[in-house]
C-alpha cells in the first residue's frame, strides 16, 4: 500500500514536472531572438515571402493556441514536425538519440569501473606515494576539460599513430567494426574526465570507512585492510556514488554536446545545435522534452537504487 | 573469494584501458580509388532546392546527380551539357536548345523535350527565392519537336540563361517523386543515401549516358567543428577537405607528398558595406575615404592568411566581365583625411556591425584599428547571424558599415535593388546593369564593365577581396577544379591515381 501511494506520488511529480517543463522549453524557444522565417529564407528573404512563409508554418496564430497544439500533440505521442522539412520530430530524434545513448551508456559503466580501483588505492595509500600520487593524478584528469582530452587522444591515436578513426559515427547495424572504432576516442575522453571525478568520491566513502568503529572491529577479528575496507566500505561508497552519477549521467546528456562536437557525432547534442541554428522550433522543443524526461527518469533510478543499496530505506525508515 | 573477486575488476579495468588505448585495435584502411570521401561544413536542411536556397544543397548535387542544358565550367564560361547547342533569336527573347540525343536519366528513361519542358515549368512553381529571381522572365517553354526545346523570355536576359546553369536549370527525372529524400537526375552519379548529420553518399550511375563517374562511391562528410575536420584529413579519413574554415590550418598539410592544396577564387565577395540611408555615408566623398583608409591586401594578410584576391568591385576573377578594379583606391590614409575634410566631416562615429562569422570579426578590428588613423570612430559589435544579424542589419537596417561574404553568383545585381540592405540607390547603376542584362550576348561583357565601374568609382561599398577556395586533398586524388565558379562541388571530373 505504502508501495502504491510512493509509486502514485512518483508519477504525479512526474507529470506535473513534465507539463512545467514543457511550458518553460515553450517560452524560451519562443523568447530566442530572431524569426524562424527569416533565419530560414536568410540572405535571399524579401519581407513578403518573409510574411508568407510565417503564415504557412502557423506562426502568425496566437502563441496559446501554439502551445495548447503542441501539448495536446505530445499527449498524442506526437512532437509536431520540423517546419522547414515538414519531418517529424520524433523521426528525426531516433538516430541522434542511439548515437548519445551509445556515448553515454558506455562511458559511464566503464567511468564506474576505472573509478572503483582508482578511490580504493587513493583511500588505502591515503598517506603513501602511490595513494598520494593517484589523487594528484585523479585532480589533475578533472581540470582538463573533455573537449581538450578529445582533442590530445586524436592528435595521438588518429593523427599520429592511426589506430582508430579521428571522429564521425557508424551505426552497430551498419558496420560493427567502423561503429567500434569511431566510439573509441569520445568513450575514452569522457571515461577519463568522469572516472578521475568519481574516484574522488569512492575515495572519500573509503576514508570514511576507515575511521568507522565497525571497520576497526573487522581488523580487530583478523580481518585484512583491503577485504575490511572492500566488504565494509562498498555500501558506504556506494550511496554516494549512485548520487553523483546520477546528476553526472543528467549533466552528461546535455553536455555531450561538446563531446559530439568533437568528434562530429550526430547526436543529440548536435541536432540541438543545428537545430538552434536553424531555427528548427520544433526540434529544438522536443529534444528540451527528451532530454527533461531523461533526467527525471534518471532521477526515478538512482532513487530506485537508494532502495537496492541501503536495506534500511526498505523497512520503511524512509520519511 | 573475495579477493579473486577484487583481481577480476582490475582484471578488467586493464582490459578496458587495453581497449581504450586502442592496443590491438584494427587499422583503418586507406580508401582507394573506389570511394571518395569529402569533408565539407554545412549539411543541407532539406535536399529540396525548390523550397531552399541553401548552398549545401547543390554543392552535393549539382553536375553530380542533377544536371542542366548548360553548365559553368571551371574557367566560368558557359559549356553544353544535356544541350549539345543552342541558338537565339534575333530579337534575344527565343532561346532553342539542342538536346543529347544519348542523355538519359539514372532510371533509364531518355532526356527529351517533353521531359525538360516539364521540368522547367516545374522549376518556375518552386518557392525558392533564387529559382523564382531566375526563372521570372521566363513566358514560356514548348517542345519543338523531341530533341529540341523553346524558351521564350518575356524580355531579353543575360542573366537568366546563366542561372539555368545553376539551380534553376535543373532537369528532373519526371518520376521523381520526394525531391526533399530522393533525388533523381540524368548525372554520372545518384543519390545512395542520407545519414543525418554525418554524411550523404551517391553512388556511381552504372549507365551514365558520357563519360562515366570514376569513383564507386562519393561520400561528402558534414563536419562543422574545424578541428575535427583538419583530424579527419590529417588521419586519413578523408580524400578531399573541400572547405578551409580557416587558413591558420594550412600549415598542417605542408607535407607536398602526402597532401595537395588547391587555391582558387570563389564567387565569394567580401564586402565591407555601407547603409546609404545613413546621411554621412550618403556622401560619397565620405565612402571614397573610407576605401583609401583601408588596406586591403594588408587586410587578405593579416585575417587570412594572405589567401584570397583583393578586388575592386561586386565582381570576381572567374566572372566573364571581371576587370582588376582593385587600384581604384590605394591604401592613402592622407588621401582619406583630405577627402574627409573635403565632405566638411569631423568626429565621424560609425558602428560596424558584423556577423560572427571567421573573417568578419577580424577583418572588423582592423579596419576600426585603419579608420581610427584617419580620426574616424569605429565601434565593432559582433552578432550572431541568424537570431541577430538577419533582423537588426539585414532587415531593419540598423547599422552604419558591416561585412558580409556574398556567396551567390553574379549578386552585383543587388545593388539595383534600394530596398536591400545597403538600401544603395543609383539609378545609373540600374540603368547600366539593365541595359546589360538585355543587350544583345555580344554586348553583355562590355556592358557589365561599365556597371561594375559606375560601383567602384561610386564607392558603392568597400569592395574587400575575393573569398579564396583553399581545397585541400590526398596525394593521388586529381582534377579538382581549381575555382568554384558554380555552387557545386563537382566530383565529375576528380579521380585518383593509384
Amino acid at each position: 500500500m505504502a508501495l502504491l501511494r510512493a509509486a502514485t506520488r512518483r508519477v504525479v511529480i512526474f507529470l506535473v514536472t513534465v507539463l512545467v517543463a514543457s511550458a518553460v522549453i515553450f517560452g524560451i524557444v519562443q523568447a530566442l531572438p530572431g524569426d524562424v522565417a527569416l533565419a530560414t529564407l536568410g540572405m535571399g528573404a524579401s519581407p513578403e515571402s518573409v510574411d508568407a512563409l510565417r503564415v504557412q508554418w502557423g506562426l502568425d496564430r496566437p502563441l496559446a493556441l501554439r502551445y495548447l497544439e503542441w501539448v495536446v500533440g505530445m499527449v498524442h505521442g506526437d512532437f509536431g514536425a520540423s517546419y522547414l522539412t515538414g519531418q517529424s520530430v520524433v523521426s528525426q530524434i531516433g538516430p541522434p538519440l542511439a548515437v548519445t545513448a551509445w556515448l553515454v551508456g558506455l562511458s559511464m559503466p566503464l567511468s564506474l569501473l576505472a573509478a572503483l580501483p582508482l578511490g580504493l588505492v587513493g583511500a588505502m595509500g591515503r598517506r603513501r606515494w602511490f595513494g598520494v600520487s593517484v589523487n594528484a593524478a585523479t585532480h589533475v584528469g578533472l581540470a582538463i576539460p573533455v573537449f581538450f582530452v578529445g582533442a590530445i587522444l586524436t592528435i595521438i591515436f588518429a593523427v599520429k599513430l592511426r589506430w582508430v578513426r579521428a571522429n564521425g559515427y557508424v551505426p552497430l547495424t551498419t558496420s560493427p567494426g567502423e561503429w567500434a572504432i569511431r566510439l573509441v576516442l569520445p568513450v575514452a575522453s569522457i571515461v577519463i574526465v568522469q572516472a578521475c571525478f568519481l574516484a574522488r568520491y569512492v575515495r572519500a566513502g573509503f576514508i570514511d570507512v576507515l575511521t568507522e568503529d565497525y571497520y576497526r572491529t573487522a581488523r580487530a577479528v583478523g580481518w585484512t585492510r583491503w577485504r575490511g575496507l572492500w566488504r565494509h566500505g562498498i555500501r558506504n561508497v556506494a550511496t554516494s556514488v549512485v548520487t553523483v552519477i546520477g546528476l553526472q549521467l543528467a549533466s552528461l546528456l546535455v553536455g555531450a554536446i561538446l563531446v559530439e562536437q568533437t568528434f562530429a557525432m550526430p547526436g543529440l547534442g548536435s541536432l540541438l545545435v543545428q537545430a538552434v541554428r536553424r531555427r528548427d522550433l520544433m526540434v529544438v522543443q522536443g529534444v528540451g522534452m527528451l532530454l527533461v524526461a531523461a533526467v527525471l527518469t534518471v532521477n526515478f533510478l538512482v532513487d530506485l537504487a537508494y532502495l537496492a543499496i541501503d536495506p534500511r530505506l526498505k523497512r520503511g525508515g524512509r520519511s | 573469494m573475495r579477493s579473486t573477486r577484487f583481481g577480476v575488476a582490475v582484471a578488467a579495468v586493464l582490459a578496458v584501458t587495453t581497449l581504450l588505448t586502442g592496443c590491438g585495435g584494427p587499422t583503418p584502411t586507406v580508401s582507394t580509388g573506389k570511394s571518395l570521401t569529402i569533408g565539407v561544413t554545412l549539411e543541407p536542411p532539406t535536399l529540396d532546392f525548390t523550397v531552399s536556397d541553401a548552398a549545401s544543397i547543390p554543392q552535393a548535387l549539382l553536375y553530380n546527380v542533377y544536371e542542366t542544358l548548360v553548365k559553368i565550367d571551371a574557367a566560368g564560361e558557359i559549356k553544353p551539357l544535356l544541350a549539345t547547342d543552342y541558338s537565339v533569336s534575333s530579337d534575344d527573347k527565343t532561346y532553342t536548345f539542342q538536346l543529347d540525343p544519348k542523355a538519359t536519366f539514372a532510371s533509364g528513361t531518355p532526356v527529351t523535350a517533353d521531359a525538360v519542358v516539364s521540368s522547367i515549368n516545374r522549376m518556375r512553381q518552386g518557392t525558392s527565392q533564387i529559382l523564382q529571381r531566375g526563372l521570372s522572365v521566363i513566358d514560356h517553354v514548348r517542345a519543338v519537336d523531341d530533341g529540341t526545346v523553346e524558351v521564350t523570355l518575356s524580355s531579353p536576359s543575360n542573366f537568366w540563361l546563366y542561372a539555368m546553369t545553376s539551380t534553376p536549370g535543373i532537369i528532373l527525372d519526371p518520376a521523381v517523386t520526394d525531391l526533399a529524400t530522393a533525388p533523381m537526375g540524368s548525372g554520372p552519379y545518384v543519390f545512395d543515401s542520407w545519414a543525418k548529420g554525418d554524411r550523404i553518399t551517391l553512388k556511381k550511375n552504372p549507365d551514365y549516358w558520357g563519360t562515366p563517374g570514376r569513383f564507386n562511391d562519393v561520400a561528402f562528410r558534414y563536419i562543422p567543428d574545424p578541428n575535427a575536420m583538419v583530424s579527419a584529413m590529417l588521419s586519413g579519413d578523408l580524400d578531399i577537405m573541400g572547405e578551409m574554415i580557416s587558413p591558420d590550418s594550412l600549415a598542417q598539410f605542408s607535407n607536398s607528398e602526402a597532401y595537395t592544396i588547391i587555391s582558387g577564387t570563389t564567387n565569394g565577395e567580401v564586402v565591407l558595406g555601407f547603409n546609404h540611408d545613413r546621411s554621412t555615408l550618403k556622401d560619397r566623398l565620405v565612402r571614397q575615404a573610407i576605401c583609401y583608409a583601408i588596406d586591403r591586401q594588408g587586410l587578405v594578410d593579416t585575417v587570412w592568411g594572405g589567401q584570397g584576391t583583393v578586388i575592386g568591385s561586386m565582381t570576381v576573377p572567374t566572372d566573364p566581365y571581371y576587370e582588376d578594379l582593385a587600384g581604384a583606391y590605394p591604401y592613402d590614409p592622407a588621401k582619406a583625411k583630405q577627402l574627409l575634410a573635403e565632405a566638411g566631416v569631423t568626429n565621424l562615429a560609425l558602428s560596424l556591425r558584423v556577423p560572427i562569422t571567421p573573417y568578419a570579426p577580424p577583418a572588423a578590428t582592423y579596419i576600426a584599428s585603419q579608420l581610427g588613423e584617419i580620426g574616424v570612430t569605429v565601434t565593432v559589435e559582433e552578432l550572431d547571424f541568424s537570431s541577430r544579424w538577419l533582423p537588426e542589419v539585414y532587415r531593419d537596417g540598423n547599422y552604419d558599415m558591416t561585412i558580409v561574404s556574398h556567396v551567390e553568383a553574379r549578386d552585383i545585381v543587388n545593388f539595383a535593388n534600394p530596398k536591400y540592405y545597403w538600401h544603395y540607390d543609383n539609378a545609373d547603376f540600374r540603368s547600366a546593369l539593365e541595359k546589360a542584362d538585355t543587350a544583345a550576348p555580344k554586348d553583355f561583357v562590355p556592358d557589365m564593365k561599365v556597371a561594375a565601374r559606375i560601383l567602384a568609382d561610386d564607392a558603392a561599398a568597400d569592395f574587400l577581396f575575393d573569398f579564396p577556395n583553399l581545397i585541400v586533398a590526398r596525394a593521388g586524388i586529381v582534377g579538382i577544379g581549381e575555382n568554384a565558379t558554380s555552387l557545386s562541388f563537382d566530383v565529375t571530373t576528380i579521380a585518383a591515381k593509384e
